[in-house]
């Protein structure tokens, strides 16, 4: 639950900003119903990519031996999710549709990926750190209380709306 | 074999009947006789202005074909948008009202909850099978509203090479999934809300344009200015071409081309066409322009012109076919447009407050079934007067919601006394008073312009469009008689217009 609260915090929240940031000219011309039905939309999009980033991060929990990965799996978890998402958000950032595709990044990729690992693993050797990111996990399972219920109800109304 | 002189005349009559006839079938005859219910074939090209087609005068050969169809058509010269871009022209001419009636006047925004009943697709009723296809994704967000009386509602991403619109996955919710999806979680202009999939989804996007060739197209091949959809001109006239000629009968279709909308990706075959070293009039620089440079400007219209020769170029072939296949004697066919395009004043395309002519006056031309002979109708006429003609022709009641007139030579007469209007209002919210736009009133051979809610205070231009086309002239100092009578007309419409509004100020 630590390490999902992570991802759904990381997933949610720039989605939200990006909400609020358009608000104002949906204002223009939407209803509140409209802007619901948008909402709804755009919680279920995180929903599925939350369960996504959760089952990779499973995977490899269950790929990798015990010791290495699953019997630190909060910090180690954490810090993956947070390395992962963060290289994503970096690389959204730089795909603009008048500039050239970011290949060489993406290219890079396995390379940027087995950094990652190599960085979660050596950083997870610092006993504070550790703490910490444990302690934040553990606090930021109190959007699961609200986030959970918003994206079930919103996953519903998406599929109603589509199913009939 | 002898003929007495009582069959040699029966005879006579009929060789003269069977020549000249057919030539001599006006419009108008060929309407009264027509009893059975024919197709209705309506061909939008997105952003083309009259002003640019040499069919309506201008020095640059850019539409040889339209005015092969012109030689078959009723000809409306003097024919105006509702607005100025796609979101308030179309939905003019959809829904046979002004802007400042239907509301659709932001950017991406039509919302007709409460009028989604009163549409061109809704006055036909069932008799007719509908067709709806909007290459431009905002011309298939209004349509989508409208599916519930549209019997077969065409991707916007039909005939296209590259397709990645989302909403297509959600058939039951379409108008909602590309708000959401296209427009929001997945939108490629800006950086996407998706964290996880917007990534994805534009590397495979990004993948598949770079593997398209670019064939026959020096400037890449044509797309959608907003939205992932990539086209060739030659595959999206052979798609139409095939959907008109299954049409089934009665039908009416509505077809609303991207082209010539920006960017401009002209055929090899026209690439360089007009290096001519011919310019427009110079005219003064707006002070609501965005002041682009007068070379940029001559170059976007150079470039326009040759993509408008491209389109010209393919409905050629179009119209050959649906000749050979006897559809223009059993249809209505309808070219128009939903706006201009301006290349003066320091503004390029139509991203404007401005109202000039050049951006709202679209061409309409009209070919009755059998028709032979070209029609010229020179009186007003506005793209609201679409949807109650189109209901005439069709046998059906005339709506009484709808703002237009019947058009001349279809049922209406010519009547310069009317007003007719054009909306500029994308900053102004839907649900309140226009307190922010430019409105345009054309009235005989006059043209008012009002800006309201621009700083620093609210202005008007006055044009005469029979002395003066290229509006150079304000005649609003000069003329306070005409000025004060047009005046209290268009701000008596705006006030009348807004009331429903006037509650949520």
């Amino acid at each position: 639950m630590s390490v999902y609260s992570i991802i759904t915090v990381l997933l949610y929240f720039p989605a939200f900003l990006h909400y609020l940031w358009k608000l104002p000219s949906w204002l223009l011309f939407s209803s509140l119903s409209d802007l619901s039905v948008i909402y709804f939309y755009m919680v279920t999009v995180n929903f599925i990519e939350s369960i996504v980033i959760l089952m990779m991060v499973l995977a490899f929990s269950i790929v990798l031996p015990a010791r290495w990965f699953r019997d630190r799996f909060v910090s180690k978890g954490v810090m993956l999710t947070v390395f992962l998402l963060g290289f994503l958000i970096y690389l959204g950032r730089y795909m603009w549709p008048e500039t050239p595709f970011p290949w060489g990044v993406v290219r890079l990729s396995p390379l940027i990926f087995a950094g990652i690992v190599a960085l979660v693993f050596i950083l997870d050797e610092i006993p504070f750190l550790r703490k910490l990111l444990e302690e934040i996990a553990n606090r930021f399972t109190v959007f699961l209380y609200i986030l959970i219920p918003i994206s079930i109800l919103s996953a519903i109304i998406v599929l109603f709306r589509n199913l009939f | 074999m002898r003929l007495d002189r009582r069959s040699f005349l029966k005879l006579a009559g009929a060789t003269v009947s069977a020549v000249f006839l057919p030539q001599l079938y006006s419009a108008s005859s060929a309407l009264q006789a027509g009893s059975a219910r024919k197709n209705i074939v309506i061909l939008l090209f997105d952003a083309m202005s009259a002003r640019n087609l040499s069919v309506y005068g201008y020095p640059r050969q850019t539409a040889p074909n339209f005015e092969r169809f012109a030689e078959r058509s009723i000809v409306y010269h003097s024919h105006y948008a509702g607005g100025n871009y796609t979101i308030p022209g179309t939905s003019t001419l959809l829904t046979g009202t002004y802007p400042w009636t239907h509301r659709a006047v932001n950017y991406s925004g039509p919302n007709f909850s409460g009028k989604i009943d009163n549409n061109i697709f809704a006055a036909l009723g069932t008799d007719y099978q509908r067709y709806g296809f909007g290459q431009n994704v905002w011309a298939h967000l209004i349509i989508a509203q409208f599916e519930k009386y549209v019997d077969t509602l065409l991707s916007a991403g039909s005939f296209s090479e590259i397709d990645f619109l989302l909403n297509d996955y959600f058939p039951n919710d379409r108008n909602f999934a590309i708000r959401a999806l296209d427009d929001f979680m997945f939108n490629r202009e800006n950086t996407p809300a998706s964290v996880l999939f917007g990534p994805l989804y534009r590397a495979l996007y990004y993948r598949k344009t770079a593997m398209l060739g670019s064939e026959g197209y020096p400037r890449e091949i044509p797309q959608n200015m907003n939205y992932p959809l990539h086209f060739r001109i030659e595959t999206l006239f052979s798609g139409i071409t095939s959907t008109i000629l299954e049409l089934p009968s009665p039908a009416f279709a509505y077809l609303h081309f991207y082209p010539p909308h920006s960017p401009y990706r002209s055929s090899k075959r026209f690439f360089g066409t007009f290096v001519d070293g011919w310019s427009p009039p110079n005219k003064p620089v707006h002070r609501f322009s965005d002041n682009t440079p007068k070379q940029k400007i001559l170059t976007h219209r150079r470039t326009y012109d040759e993509y408008v020769a491209t389109l010209d170029w393919e409905f050629g072939k179009l119209m050959d076919t649906l000749d050979e296949n006897g559809v223009f004697d059993d249809s209505y066919v309808i070219i128009t447009s939903d706006h201009g395009e301006m290349f003066e004043r320091g503004e390029k395309a139509h991203n404007t407050v401005l109202l000039y002519d050049p951006v709202i006056h679209i061409p309409l031309m009209i070919s009755v079934p059998g028709q032979r002979m070209r029609k010229d109708v020179y009186s007003n006429t506005s793209a609201v007067d679409l949807l109650p003609t189109i209901s005439h022709i069709a046998g059906k009641p005339i709506p009484s919601w709808s703002e237009g007139k019947l058009l001349p030579e279809l049922g209406g007469n010519e009547d310069n006394a009317r007003s007719i209007f054009a909306v500029e209002a994308k900053m102004n919210p839907a649900f309140t008073p226009l307190h922010r736009s430019t409105i345009a009133m054309y009235k005989d051979k006059y043209k008012l312009i009002y800006y309201t809610g621009y700083e620093p205070e609210d202005t008007f231009e006055l044009y005469d469009l029979d002395a003066d086309i290229e509006e150079m002239e304000d005649l609003y100092p000069q003329n306070p008689e005409v000025v004060k009578k047009l005046k209290e007309e268009l701000l008596d419409s705006l006030s009348d217009a807004d009331k429903p509004y006037k509650k949520n100020t």
